[in-house]
């Protein structure tokens, strides 16, 4: 009875602590979500056409429960409320022809911060920012080539923005386009004729999911990605560079990212996963904020992420794409499913999860050798011959 | 065929409704301040929430309350942490302005705060 309570206490006070002592949102960090949302929707969008075929399905929000995690810090003092994100994304592809893909894209994201967190009956209080980000696109992809074309939309809506926080226009279209040959892709995103973003990536890495190899050397090619972002009329133009490099087997990877020109490391990750196919993942985090110097600025943290349920501490994932929230357990109920040629797996992957349909066709091909490349079909409906022929033939 | 579709449509309705926790139907988002003024010698003429470095100020409660009066209820989206700044006068004379700013955790909902004392040391409670 005793060891019980002890260890519902053991788990109860880092818990109640993790709550207690969250830091609050900087209006600054709200004020600037939108293009966080588009970089990452652009991003996201990036890692799916890798292959260009098949389907996606995204889902997820934050749940928070206690109104302390993410309180708002303005210049009046600290609101009680919650940040919120909620998202949703999908993505299919048809064949058209021997080879050739047409695809539609869609995906949204809603955030912000008000003193409720609701996706229906908003409460739009006073200091409350809430935005929408809509991106769509259409694909093309040629699999002889290993080529993808995408290009779309992306609208921001601004639903409502309370006082706290500098004006923002109220809706904005913004267009992007994506190639995509082989390992490499280039991603654009510009504003009326101005561009706001460039991104080159490398992915060298070799996939199983995308007909690439299951072990070896080649999968040991590091992914890399620049990101080039404008910085307005009166902002320098920065750049960001991020590697991530397998370390073992498609299960445990490092990721770096750093700033040019003068900011240098910006986080640092390493992740593992028990399957490749991502479903499952556990990753610590080191993130520099940019606030002070030295090692007081290193932001540590973790997540785990179990397919439907992703809980977070300091996570350099939470805290750029929550509005800098720190301090405090963030849990985010979601899902996640890409599938290519049948194999299913989360975005990202290298290889799909082990699935009846591969044990099957392993068995088969073990124990039936003489059924090598043979197939057996039967369609229609099959009629067999009764009595005499003539009677049902040329009736009157 | 149509049953699965209603059921589909509750199960999303369901899970739009749950994208926060359901305890945050029942938080209270506002403030409903009334105030009472029952210092002997001040008459409150007027409660600002004042940013924390003092340079803006959004009005509260604007309305002369004479000692031993209640002031009418004001709704806010007033909830955290704010520093309140109140405002009286002299209740003989009516010049001699007293400015004191206190610093408040705020709940949200309804609110009756107490102000008792005299010029020199100011109470609040909320009761």
């Amino acid at each position: 009875m005793h060891v019980r309570l002890l260890k519902i206490l053991l788990c109860a006070i880092p818990f109640v602590a993790g709550i207690a002592f969250a830091d609050p949102l900087p209006t600054s960090a709200v004020a600037t979500g939108d293009a966080v949302i588009r970089d990452n929707q652009l991003r996201e969008i990036r890692d799916i056409l890798r292959g260009g075929r098949g389907g996606y399905l995204d889902f997820g929000f934050n749940y928070l429960p206690v109104v302390t995690q993410t309180q708002l810090q303005s210049e009046y003092g600290v609101h009680d409320g919650f940040a919120f994100r909620q998202h949703f994304a999908g993505f299919g592809a048809g064949a058209v022809d021997k080879n050739q893909y047409v695809g539609f894209l869609l995906w949204f994201e809603r955030s912000g911060w008000d003193a409720e967190d609701f996706f229906l009956f908003p409460r739009y209080s006073e200091f409350a920012a809430v935005r929408s980000m809509t991106t769509w696109g259409l694909t093309y992809t040629q699999k002889a080539m290993d080529l993808t074309l995408a290009a779309g939309m992306q609208h921001l809506n601004v639903e409502y923005m309370g006082r706290v926080y500098p004006d923002e226009s109220d809706s904005l279209a913004y267009s992007w386009a994506h190639a995509r040959w082989r390992h490499m892709s280039v991603q654009g995103s510009f504003y009326r004729t101005d561009w706001r973003s460039l991104r080159v990536s490398l992915d060298l890495e070799s996939r199983s999911a995308y007909g690439g190899r299951k072990s070896g050397l080649m999968t040991y090619l590091p992914n890399l990605e620049m990101s080039l972002y404008n910085g307005g009329d009166d902002g320098d133009d920065s750049v960001r560079v991020k590697w991530e490099q397998n370390l073992f087997d498609q299960r445990f990877y490092g990721e770096v990212t750093f700033d040019f020109p003068d900011k240098g490391f910006h986080s640092a990750a390493l992740k593992y996963y028990p399957d490749p196919s991502r479903m499952i993942g556990f990753e610590a985090t080191c993130l520099r904020r940019g606030e002070t110097s030295g090692s007081k600025d290193l932001l540590w943290g973790g997540a785990i992420d179990l397919l439907f349920v992703r809980l977070a501490y300091n996570s350099s994932y939470e805290y750029e794409h929550l509005f800098h929230a720190k301090g405090t357990f963030i849990a985010e109920i979601k899902f996640d499913l890409a599938m290519v040629d049948g194999f299913l797996f989360n975005r990202g992957a290298a290889r799909p999860a082990p699935m009846e349909a591969s044990v099957f066709s392993r068995k088969n091909k073990d124990t039936n050798p003489e059924f090598k490349g043979k197939t057996l079909e039967a369609s229609g409906i099959r009629y067999e011959k009764t009595g005499a022929p003539a009677a049902s033939e040329g009736g009157k | 065929m149509t049953k699965i579709r209603l059921g589909m449509f509750a199960l999303v309705l369901a899970s739009l409704c749950l994208t926060g926790c359901l305890s945050h139907w029942f938080l209270e988002s506002e403030t409903r301040l009334q105030v009472e003024n029952a210092t002997e010698d001040c008459t409150l003429i007027a409660i600002d929430v004042i940013s924390e470095d003092g340079s803006s100020v959004r009005p509260w409660i604007h309305e002369k309350v004479l000692p031993g009066e209640r002031s009418h209820v004001v709704e806010t989206d007033w909830v955290g942490k704010f520093n309140l700044r109140f405002k009286f006068v002299d209740a003989k004379n009516a010049k001699d302005t007293i400015v004191d700013t206190q610093s408040f955790e705020i709940e949200g909902g309804s609110l009756y705060l107490m102000v008792e004392g005299d010029q020199d040391s100011l109470t609040y409670r909320f009761r």
